[in-house]
């Protein structure tokens, strides 16, 4: 599953919708396999889509929602039924069929959507948000249904959300867009732990972001050492960085620990402003010398005694995990 | 079926809401969990 990963308003929705043939590029071109489709209209395209407020017929049953594409295309009752009663075990919604769309939660809703899209076989998937109405659990659950039947079907798949979570969680790869332009392509891991520019590294996950310069590279121990506001520290050799270029250093709070006894890592002194409970986790902000805020999380909170606010501490992390990023990107 | 989306660009009024975004789907865009953590781990990683 490839996703287009964004905040609102960042031209994601508007690219599927080129994808889909809803709108007409201006410059460029969309192909399917070897076939230019910039002017095939969307019903001709092959593809099936799913958008965020479910877009289903109210005064129409579930079967009669999914059914409606193909009586469009006239095919035999018989097939139809038994075409629609296939999809509807595919999205666990076989005893449905009769309900009317606000008979059914907005999961049910979705899976209906869901269906009507994949009922007429389309060779592509297009989603368009589809969890953004559906309350956390729900959301959850139903993401791993789509998952699992976008690996059991194989259908080429572009998802959009602007939830960086479920991007992390579903994709394959994901696209990760701002301003109408696409910053960055990877994997979800390659994404969350080597971000190539502020953006990235800032939107994806929590982190802390430290402004330096390159004093020295080590392509031998794979190091750089950068000058900060918080002190000299070490981070991930990157070739494209070389003494004297400005950069940022990203540290994740969960790579960070409070007060541990361990040598030869980067280390913070400051004094802790906040803690946040978060049930698997304790994250604290730590008021750095300088007056930055850097979060670090600990990850068992049942047996940590949490340091009252003002309390002293070292902030440690190590260079491993501390990517540093060109500070222009 | 793969997608391939070459210098795309869309404007609405004198917005330029997509700017000139290039990338390929492979088909299905899917493989096994150990192949995706194989394709996933960071290239510069020591």
């Amino acid at each position: 599953m490839f996703t287009l990963l964004g905040p609102s308003g960042c031209g994601k929705t508007t690219l599927l919708r080129l994808i889909a043939g809803f709108y007409v590029p201006d410059e460029g071109e969309v192909r399917f396999d070897d076939r230019r489709v910039n002017e095939v209209p969307p019903h001709e395209r092959g593809i099936g889509m799913v958008f965020q407020n479910y877009a289903l017929w109210p005064h129409m049953t579930v079967f009669d929602n999914i059914a409606y594409g193909l009586k469009l295309q006239k095919i035999a009752s018989a097939t139809i039924a038994e075409r629609v009663g296939s999809v509807l075990e595919k999205v666990k919604l076989g005893s449905l069929g009769d309900r009317y769309p606000g008979q059914l939660s907005g999961g049910q809703q979705q899976r209906v959507a869901l269906a009507r899209a994949l009922v007429l076989n389309p060779k592509i998937l297009l989603l368009d948000e589809p969890l953004s109405n559906l309350d956390a659990k729900i959301r959850i659950s139903v993401r791993a249904e789509i998952r699992k039947l976008q690996k059991e079907l194989g259908i080429t798949t572009v998802y959009v959300t602007h939830d960086q979570e479920e991007a992390l969680t579903l994709s394959d790869r994901i696209a990760v867009f701002n301003q109408g332009r696409v910053l960055q392509i990877g994997p979800p891991r390659e994404l969350y732990e080597r971000p190539q520019s502020r953006f990235v590294a800032d939107f994806i996950g929590i982190n802390n972001l430290i402004d330096g310069t390159v004093q020295a590279a080590d392509p031998a121990r794979k190091t750089l050492t950068v000058t900060t506001a918080a002190g000299e520290l070490a981070a991930l050799w990157d070739e494209r960085l070389h003494p004297g270029d400005t950069c940022v250093l990203c540290v994740r709070p969960e790579n960070a620990a409070i007060n541990a006894p361990v040598d030869g890592q980067n280390r913070i002194k400051g004094r802790i402003a906040f803690a946040a409970y978060l049930g698997n986790s304790l994250r604290y902000d730590v008021e750095l010398e300088h007056g930055q805020i850097f979060k670090a999380d600990i990850r068992d909170p049942w047996h940590h005694e949490e340091f009252p606010v003002g309390t002293a501490v070292s902030v440690s992390f190590p260079a491993s995990s501390t990517v540093a990023i060109a500070g222009d990107r | 079926m793969r997608i391939t989306v070459q210098d795309l660009t869309k404007r609405f009024g004198k917005n330029e809401v997509v700017s000139r975004i290039s990338f390929a789907i492979q088909e299905g865009e899917c493989s096994p969990s150990s192949d995706r953590r194989a394709a996933a781990r960071p290239r510069c990683c020591a």
